[in-house]
């Protein structure tokens, strides 16, 4: 039976956690919201932008396809994992990880050359180990204060520009797709080159779209030469609101499950608690009554 | 013949219009345009400057900076990456950033990838200014 000092210990430090979980809930449900808002509020224009593309690129022929459209032609993948800079958010960072270390492991044995870009940096910190000389840089705080500049100045120019100097062929992306507060989508998508596949997918489902093509000013190959680059911006940006509201969700969740289990661990503790004190209180009694007993004798 | 179309102004950061709008004037790369309804299939690039929307004589105008238009018969979409109503520009904060931007772009040479950013932002700025000039 544990003595009544530690018990006390045990409930109060306990009880503070529960403080704690509490505090870091209340402020991931205040962020979520706004987070929230911000990834609905980016997919108008990442949709706009992608049947905008789809509209030229289904039109534009396979061997004039500008290389940010065209099918790959070497090995090089640069896999771009969106983490949070931060913890405790249950199984957020841990999911993107275990689902990067098989990809990449898979990519290898097929013969790819793997890099990694880090934004954020719970995913380096655990990468690093098994993959350390494959990580080329880390992008921190970038959640923070995010808007679109950054994200293109940051994140995507130098994507862009790797991919100009033909540093990789290939880039993807992984990161946690918001579905709500409770539920979060690992997703991975191509954005370099942009897979045509999907081009072609999208331009099923449109409807009323004027058939012919469009005119355009300058020309096509310009339009599509600016708009290109453009929408990678676009996917990383809306990659990082994503993931932004997904981690505050996600953290939400965690935070929750730990303030009800203290609660049940607190409840545990007192009871223990309660019941030594009633067992040490009765050993006392007991001892004064047979002492008084012998003195009568 | 229809008398008006939709609208959508949309930026990466919120859906700034949706809305029916009898005419634009939209600045595209080439000069600017006009749309009425049944406009030709046209999709164009645009440069930073003013976009008036309306249906009569006194049109709302808006600041934008750099993006794509798409226009249908039925349909206008305008992707920019920022955009303003005229009443909201801040004269002095629009200036600041002119400045700013300006003195960037002095220090670096066109090929650096930080040029065409804050070559972005002059070109913002200066329509956030011209559009905040504008007698109505």
């Amino acid at each position: 039976m544990p003595n009544l000092k530690s018990l006390r210990n045990r409930i109060r430090s306990v009880g503070n956690t529960r403080q704690i979980t509490k505090a870091m809930k209340m402020v991931a449900a205040a962020k979520l919201r706004r987070s929230q808002e911000r990834a609905q509020a980016t997919r108008p224009y990442s949709r706009g932008m992608g049947l905008m593309i789809q509209s030229i690129a289904s039109m534009a022929n396979e061997d004039s396809a500008p290389p940010l459209l065209a099918a790959p032609k070497g090995k090089r993948v640069c896999i771009a994992i969106f983490t949070a800079d931060r913890g405790l958010c249950g199984s957020f960072n841990s999911g993107v990880i275990r689902s990067v270390r098989s990809r990449v492991v898979a990519l290898q044995n097929q013969g790819m050359d793997v890099s990694l870009v880090c934004i954020g940096t719970k995913g380096r910190d655990v990468l690093k180990r098994q993959f350390g000389d494959l990580i080329k840089r880390t992008h921190i705080g970038i959640a923070k204060d995010l808007n679109y500049e950054k994200a293109e100045r940051e994140v995507s120019s130098k994507l862009l520009v790797e991919f100009e100097k033909g540093e990789f062929d290939v880039c993807m992306m992984v990161y946690n797709e918001f579905k709500s507060a409770i539920s979060q989508e690992l997703t991975w998508r191509q954005i370099i080159p942009m897979p045509v596949d999907e081009v072609k997918k999208e331009d099923d489902d449109e409807e009323g779209y004027p058939a012919g093509a469009p005119y355009y000013e300058p020309d096509e190959a310009d339009v599509l030469n600016v708009l290109l680059p453009q929408n990678v911006t676009v996917q990383v940006f809306q990659a990082l609101v994503e993931s932004d509201a997904s981690e505050h969700g996600s953290r939400m969740t965690a935070m929750d499950n730990a303030v009800r289990n203290a609660g049940d661990m607190l409840n545990k503790l007192n009871i223990t608690y309660n019941r030594t004190r009633q067992a040490v209180i009765t050993t006392e009694l007991m001892e004064i009554i047979s002492g008084s007993e012998s003195l009568k004798g | 013949m229809a008398v008006s179309f939709q609208l959508d102004v949309i930026t990466p950061e919120e859906q700034m219009l949706s809305e029916d709008a009898g005419f634009i004037v939209a600045p595209g790369v080439d000069g600017c345009f006009g749309v009425l309804p049944g406009h030709a299939h046209l999709v164009t690039l645009l440069n930073a400057g003013e976009l008036s929307v309306g249906w009569g004589e006194k049109p709302d105008r808006y600041a934008i900076s750099g993006g794509y238009a798409e226009v249908t018969a039925e349909r206008v979409t305008i992707l920019v990456e920022r955009a303003v109503a005229k009443l909201d520009i801040d004269p002095s904060v629009a200036r600041e950033e002119m400045a700013e931007a300006q003195k960037e772009l002095d220090k670096l040479v066109i090929s650096d990838p930080e040029w065409s950013f804050w070559n972005k932002r002059l070109n913002y700025a200066k329509a956030c200014l011209e559009v905040h000039s504008k007698k109505d």
